[in-house]
């Protein structure tokens, strides 16, 4: 596949029609030279991606990013740079269509089309403005916000009203207990407030996820569940903060204590071999431990084991554990000292825009995920008290 | 928690829908069918964790073979079937729990080594007793196979625990011989039991046909004889029998894909709403719709019917040679290649709106697609336009460029009233870029989890052969003037004769 990519500056800035008008201007470029058999390049859409980000470094990537979206989510983006602390200067508009032509046939396939909106110093404010009369009616609406540290800017408010659905990747947060705080208290919006959230490092543990709910499908193992004496999370450090926990290591604890029941007693949190928490599940003690490793191929801040230890009079252990080479999943079960059968997945490795596109299949809220937050959150919080 | 609870892990998520643990065992393994689709497809599954590590396939057929040739030979056809390259990790994985075991389809003690076999299997990997046959051999071997299987207490349900049976096409040469294999599946397995496979089925666009219909309100109060004049479905292919000479004789276009993939189709468009997507109440509407399709009185089926067969000609630039040169075929052959149909429904939904059906081979190109053409407006408004007046067409296509087109006049930009014909097109791969699953992914994975949706039931099977019966009845007598068509073309005249005698045409593909 090959990507045609046009940019055109827009001349008059903050005038939805001059945007529209360039917007077809490039599309009748695009499809000028196209036989018609089969009607020529589409310009189809199937949702509204607004995007905030607030370094130029980060626009560069995130252009890369929904321009790969486009394989799979024709949308129109609007990308959005608030450079708060550049020299003040009005919002600057673009626009780019980016087409797939095949090779043999030269065939215009599929299309994004990306408003780009940079604003620097006091303007920045005015983003919300400009951006949300640029949105296509009726597709359903991706806020995609890069800044997670700053979920009280002025901007996030009217574009997250605006949105069906906010997009995070909390593997962004540096400051876990502050970060995960905001937010569970956003998950807790009621009414017209409400918003339902994606987190693409919640993405990135499907996988994790579907192994552990895998194991216990099978009908034979689900009461080891009730048994479980111990749990181990292991995972590599985050990027740029070799100390902290990290968040994917958080939220995969919090999920397998918000789906069990378990209750994390206070002033339990123990720094020791890692960090460790006490629970209960149905009034039986528990150890949860999360433990950093070194793991030279895995990815900062990604997880790279769970075991889970259960008692009862066989005794049992289901593990999962990144291959050394980071590429592989690997699943090993014992039950009363037997094997039961393993297997070797490969790691997907999906992108950040696959990541993000899978997410864009959803418009519900996704349970799981925000009692995972809320209980990580509420882990985290023991951790920040002692 | 006990056994019969919820797994808390998977409630409430949005994990995709995993497999129980089980044993395929597929009989033909060293077939084309095994190589080209199933274990790729098996493959694919695992490699995707939709099926579990509690998962094994038992391959059997006649030549001698070990585990670990049994494991080449699959791993060979993965890299000629498969455009995925193979992760080799994942590969070993899934093949350690590929098994063979030789044998004959028709000798008992076969049938003990392969019971002791999974008994062996659900031990060491865990399989529960969960086990699926999947009959990928020649029809000649379905029944016998079935009773082999009753016979060594193979085919019981014995809950937890669940037995299922997938039977390949052709189900059947005709009405008595489909009622025949049916009845002797039944005297070992349940109806619940046994999936026949129609991999039209497994197709996406055939999915959204249900989305499409039911999904939407704007179409359906449109979906009758009140708005829509008449129905078209086309499914052409351009390939000839591609070396496949000596099963197509014995089978031809009525039996290879009207009488199953085609009616299937025209099922779902024509069927009432479901109550619910549970399997029996999509089926329970499907056949229930095709019990009121007017039974072709044999007196009159030239009216109703069409036979053709491909004589030498161009397709696609290529000159070709005529059905009956290709290998494998009679030179005399009064196979038909080509068939056009005329159904007619008695019931109120219907009524007066003929559903004119099409198939073949060596015809222009490859399309498969559902056209409802609808009624043209009362009045003619617009008497200055140059143009005659069209009907609006809503075109729903399976194959390829899957997609919906909706064709309407708009009035051409000028002084003068002029109208034009726009189409306006969705087209899945330019709205959804993600790859549809193969249809015998989903196939596969639905009967693991117990969901016959997308597969043909007793009912429909011997409905569909009831009514081609006097089509295949009359074909035999006298012989037919075939070759009746060039390769490259619609079909024979007789096709054309055959709608626009109702003063409609096939539409220009």
């Amino acid at each position: 596949m090959e990507i045609v990519d046009q940019r055109i500056q827009v001349p008059q800035s903050l005038d939805v029609e001059a945007v529209e008008r360039a917007l077809a201007e490039l599309w009748q470029q695009t499809a000028g030279d196209e036989e018609a058999e089969d009607g020529g390049t589409l310009r189809a859409r199937v949702a509204d991606l607004m995007v905030f980000v607030t370094s130029d470094a980060t626009l560069t990537e995130t252009r890369a990013s929904v321009r790969d979206l486009a394989l799979v989510h024709p949308c129109r983006a609007l990308v959005m740079l608030a450079d708060r602390d550049g020299e003040s200067s009005d919002i600057e508009m673009s626009v780019s269509t980016f087409s797939q032509r095949q090779r043999l046939s030269k065939k215009v396939q599929l299309s994004c089309e990306e408003v780009t909106l940079v604003a620097r110093g006091g303007f920045t404010s005015e983003l919300p403005s400009a951006v949300i009369p640029l949105l296509v009616p009726d597709l359903p609406i991706f806020l995609w916000w890069r800044d997670l540290e700053r979920l009280e800017d002025q901007c996030f408010q009217p574009l997250a009203h605006a949105a069906d659905r906010l997009v995070i990747d909390s593997v962004d947060l540096k400051e876990l207990g502050f970060g995960l705080e905001a937010l569970s208290q956003l998950l807790d919006r009621q009414g017209r407030e409400a918003i339902a959230v994606s987190d693409i490092n919640w993405a990135r543990l499907t996988s994790w996820r579907a192994l552990l709910a895998n194991f216990y499908d099978v009908a034979e193992y689900r009461s080891l569940l009730s048994n479980l004496e111990e749990v181990r999370i292991e995972y590599v450090a985050p990027e740029g903060n070799a100390s902290s926990l990290a968040p994917q290591g958080l939220l995969i604890a919090g999920w397998l204590a918000s789906r069990l029941r378990w209750d994390v007693e206070p002033n339990s949190a123990e720094h020791g071999e890692g960090l460790a928490f006490n629970c209960r599940q149905n009034g039986k003690k528990l150890r949860l431990l999360l433990k950093r490793v070194e793991g030279a191929e895995i990815k900062p801040g990604r997880l790279s084991k769970i075991e889970l230890f259960a008692g009862g009079s066989d005794g049992a252990s289901f593990v999962v554990t990144r291959t050394d080479d980071g590429l592989h999943l690997e699943t090993q079960g014992t039950i009363g000292g037997l094997s039961c059968p393993g297997r070797t997945l490969p790691v997907r490795n999906r992108s950040t825009a696959e990541l993000l596109a899978r997410e864009m299949e959803i418009l519900a809220k996704d349970i799981p995920y925000e009692d995972a937050v809320r209980q990580a959150a509420r882990m985290i919080d023991l951790v920040d008290k002692r | 928690m006990t056994e019969n609870e919820e797994n808390p892990l998977r409630s409430g998520t949005r994990l995709e829908r995993t497999a129980e643990p089980c044993v395929v065992v597929i009989f033909g393994a060293t077939g084309d069918l095994t190589r080209r689709k199933l274990v790729p497809a098996l493959y694919r599954l695992a490699r995707q964790r939709l099926v579990p590590a509690e998962f094994a396939v038992l391959g059997t057929s006649r030549p001698e073979m070990s585990d670990e040739d049994f494991r080449n030979k699959m791993r060979e056809a993965l890299v000629e079937f498969s455009d995925e390259e193979i992760d080799e990790a994942a590969w070993n994985s899934f093949a350690s729990g590929l098994f063979y075991l030789p044998g004959e389809f028709d000798d008992n003690e076969s049938y003990n080594r392969i019971k002791n076999k999974l008994q062996e299997i659900d031990k060491t990997r865990r399989t529960q007793g969960n086990h699926l046959f999947y009959l990928a051999t020649a029809p000649e071997f379905f029944g016998v196979i079935a009773r082999q299987l009753g016979s060594a207490g193979m085919a019981r349900n014995t809950p937890p625990h669940w037995t299922r049976l997938i039977v390949e096409k052709p189900f059947g040469h005709d009405l008595a011989s489909a009622q025949a294999l049916n009845a002797e599946l039944a005297t070992v397995f349940n109806e619940n039991q046994i999936f026949r496979i129609d991999h039209y089925l497994g197709k996406e666009t055939v999915q959204n046909l249900l989305v499409f219909r039911f999904g939407n309100s704007i179409f359906e109060p449109l979906w009758n004889h009140q708005y829509v004049d008449h129905v078209q479905v086309t499914n052409a292919e351009a390939i000839g029998v591609e070396g496949r000479g000596s099963y197509y004789e014995k089978a031809g276009a009525i039996r290879d894909m009207i009488q199953n993939h085609v009616f299937q189709i025209v099922s779902l468009i024509a069927m009432e709403p479901p109550t619910s997507l549970e399997a029996n109440s999509v089926r329970d509407e499907k056949i229930r719709a095709m019990r009121t399709v007017r039974a072709i009185p044999s007196d009159r089926v030239d009216e109703f019917a069409v036979r053709g067969q491909y004589g030498s000609g161009t397709v696609l630039g290529d000159t070709v040679p005529g059905y009956r040169e290709e290998s494998g075929v009679d030179p005399q052959s009064t196979t038909e290649t080509f068939a056009a149909l005329k159904l007619q429904f008695a019931n109120w939904r219907w009524a007066d709106v003929p559903f004119y059906l099409r198939s073949g081979k060596r015809l222009p190109k490859r399309v498969t697609e559902i056209a409802l053409q609808f009624k043209k407006v009362p009045h003619r408004l617009f008497t200055d336009s140059d143009a005659p007046l069209q009907p609006n067409v809503l075109v729903i296509r399976i194959q390829p460029n899957e997609g919906i087109t909706l064709r309407f006049g708009a009035k051409l930009p000028g002084q003068a009233m002029r109208i034009r014909w726009v189409n306006m097109d969705f087209r899945y791969g330019s709205s959804f870029g993600a790859k549809p699953p193969e249809a015998y992914e989903r196939l596969l994975l639905d009967c693991m989890l117990g969901d016959s949706t997308l597969y043909a039931r007793r009912d429909m099977v011997e409905r569909g052969w009831e009514i081609v019966t006097p089509i295949l009845e009359a074909g035999e007598q006298p012989a037919p003037d075939f070759p009746n068509y060039a390769a490259g073309s619609w079909g024979p005249q007789s096709a054309f004769e055959l709608i626009e005698r109702d003063g409609r045409r096939w539409r220009k593909l």
